[in-house]
């Protein structure tokens, strides 16, 4: 009799699980969010900028581009611009740029050739971004950089960083009050692999006291969410003034998914209460990197239920908020 | 008497087969890569490959290998990235995926003029390709062998492993530079310790007593690849010239270990 019972609350799990969603009353009501996404999506051989309401309704394309993959969009703060990278070319010949674009996808810019992984200043004035370390050949390592740079929206000039050792940074994020961008770094400075937080207006950067990758902020700026492992998020109180801005005690479990999935591109929602994410079969979570049946979901901080938003499983990834 | 001569033509005809064919080196040769590489000549020739009840005969096809475990100065001089924890351009590089230990194969063997070994979408080896790529677990269980039959290639005595070895007990908790220890006797360095060395097989632990006498290359899949050798972080029992080990940080950024390097091979021509 126990084992039926068993048997029919693992059924009943697995039903929830994998019909979230898909049912009439779904975990989230995402019809109560008012904000817009953009993500990155995989459709006629190459990536895709996508605009998408949260429920999961009014999805259009971006860049609509045979022979140049379109990827890892940041909408400024006042949602008007998405900064974006255009991938061209194949193999090691392949090469990555930062662009702009209206958010309505017109009006495309180049800002920095052989650069990647960039974040917006909260005040929507600057893009901090990386470079590409070689100049020999194209690395699809998000780990392969040199360098933070800060371009300026108002006067389109780059200006290196006051630091010019920092290396193999990826996952920026600047801090909502404006001081600090966020990195994760691997194998640079003399740094196995952890997260720092890098002063945007001095030489100094410290340990962050977050194990895995990508912290991004929340919008005031009290809280982080990243990936502990490729299948879980945790989310702390942050605290940048302190030595250690994160404290153990502050560190508590958000989301996790079963063995041989995986959750990433965790993005907080402008009004603090949602994060989207991307998930899916174990894949490469990298820009560019394939990700076949990842879809974009979105999770409400209260409660920790989710659901998805997109269901095509076209690579989708990379999910920003649209203030 | 004709049969004499009969005989007499025939070894005076093989004897010139052999003279005027293409002869290969029978001896253990160091030598310089086109762009200045140290690296040592191995004769083909077989040998016994594991131990105990896993013990097999194996033969082997002629190849070059690396001297020393490849360096972040090497990593440099093609301006490749090199994510290593512990800087220093005579330390072996580490935190290096599988993946890209094959790019830097491919990316010397460009440098060199040679055909890359490696197809950059699937990640299959082409073996008659004549550019650089990872030893065979066979290849590199052969070189670290060195024509030895004991457990280590100095003999059976643990005590001289930290004559030969960048391990726990004397690492100082991180790599040390390419060739701090004494060679094996073919004039390899750091055959173990330092960093495990990546090899081209994907692991299985069984694959030894169903594998080709000649040139195994291993299982056709996999989800981990062969290690061999040992780091600076193994403890003195993990060594031995069979150790096997693996592991799955083959394409993934976020399980680089400090621990993994690699050397090249490439076929004798």
């Amino acid at each position: 009799m126990n084992r039926i019972r068993l048997s029919l609350t693992i059924i009943v799990l697995a039903v929830s699980a994998l019909s979230a969603g898909q049912s009439n009353i779904p975990a989230v009501d995402l019809s109560a969010i008012k904000y817009r996404l953009v993500y990155e999506t995989f459709e006629n051989s190459s990536f895709d900028i996508c605009i998408i309401n949260a429920d999961g309704t009014g999805r259009k394309k971006l860049t609509d581009t045979a022979d140049v993959h379109e990827m890892h969009p940041k909408v400024s703060p006042d949602g008007k611009k998405i900064s974006y990278v255009e991938d061209t070319g194949e193999g090691r010949e392949r090469r990555r740029d930062l662009y702009l674009m209206n958010i309505d996808g017109t009006g495309r810019m180049l800002i920095s050739k052989d650069s990647r992984e960039q974040c917006w200043s909260p005040d929507g004035r600057f893009i901090a971004f990386v470079k590409s370390e070689s100049t020999r050949r194209f690395s699809m390592e998000s780990w392969a950089t040199k360098g933070l740079y800060l371009y300026d929206t108002r006067t389109g000039i780059v200006r290196e960083h006051a630091n010019n050792t920092l290396e193999h940074l990826y996952n920026l994020c600047w801090s909502p009050d404006g001081k600090y961008i966020t990195a994760t770094v691997i194998g640079g400075m003399g740094l196995k692999h952890t997260n720092i937080g890098i002063e945007v207006n001095s030489q100094r950067y410290f340990k962050l006291n977050v194990s895995g990758c990508r912290p991004e902020f929340s919008p005031d700026g009290s809280t982080i969410g990243w990936g502990r492992t490729d299948s879980e998020f945790n989310i702390a109180k942050i605290y940048l003034n302190r030595a250690v801005p994160v404290a153990d005690r502050d560190k508590r479990p958000f989301l996790s998914v079963t063995k041989g999935y995986e959750v990433y591109h965790l993005d907080w929602s402008p009004d603090g209460k949602y994060i989207a994410f991307s998930f899916g079969p174990e894949g490469e979570q990298n820009v560019g990197g394939t990700a076949k049946g990842w879809n974009i979901c979105i999770a409400e901080i209260a409660t920790g239920k989710w659901v998805y938003v997109t269901t095509d499983g076209k690579q989708n990834k990379e999910p920003d908020w649209i203030p | 008497m004709k049969k004499i001569i009969t005989i007499l033509c025939i070894a005076a005809a093989l004897l010139t087969g052999v003279s005027c064919g293409k002869k290969s080196e029978t001896a253990v040769k160091d030598i310089k890569s086109k762009s200045g590489i140290e690296m040592v000549y191995l004769p083909g020739g077989e040998f016994i490959m594991g131990e105990g009840n896993n013990a097999r005969k194996v033969k082997l096809s002629p190849f070059y290998i690396d001297k020393y475990e490849v360096t972040q100065g090497m990593f440099k001089k093609i301006d490749l990235p090199d994510p290593s924890h512990f800087k220093g351009d005579k330390n072996p590089a580490e935190m290096i995926a599988w993946v890209n230990a094959a790019m830097y194969c491919n990316e010397r063997s460009l440098e060199e003029g040679l055909t890359p070994a490696y197809n950059e979408d699937t990640w299959e080896c082409n073996f008659n390709a004549n550019g650089y790529r990872l030893p065979t677990e066979a290849e590199w269980e052969y070189a670290a062998r060195a024509g030895s039959k004991e457990k280590y290639f100095f003999g059976n005595d643990q005590k001289n492993l930290k004559n030969y070895a960048i391990y726990n007990k004397n690492s100082s908790g991180k790599t040390a530079p390419a060739g701090s220890r004494k060679p094996n006797p073919w004039g390899l360095y750091d055959m173990y310790g330092n960093v495990a060395e990546w090899c081209n097989d994907f692991f299985a632990a069984d694959y030894y007593k169903s594998s080709p006498f000649a040139d195994p290359r291993g299982p056709a899949k996999g989800k981990e690849r062969v290690l061999r050798g040992g780091s600076w972080n193994d403890p003195e029992e993990f060594f031995s010239s069979s150790a096997r080990a693996m592991d799955g940080s083959i394409n993934d950024a976020c399980i680089l270990r400090d621990t993994i390097g690699f050397r090249c091979v490439r076929n004798a021509e």
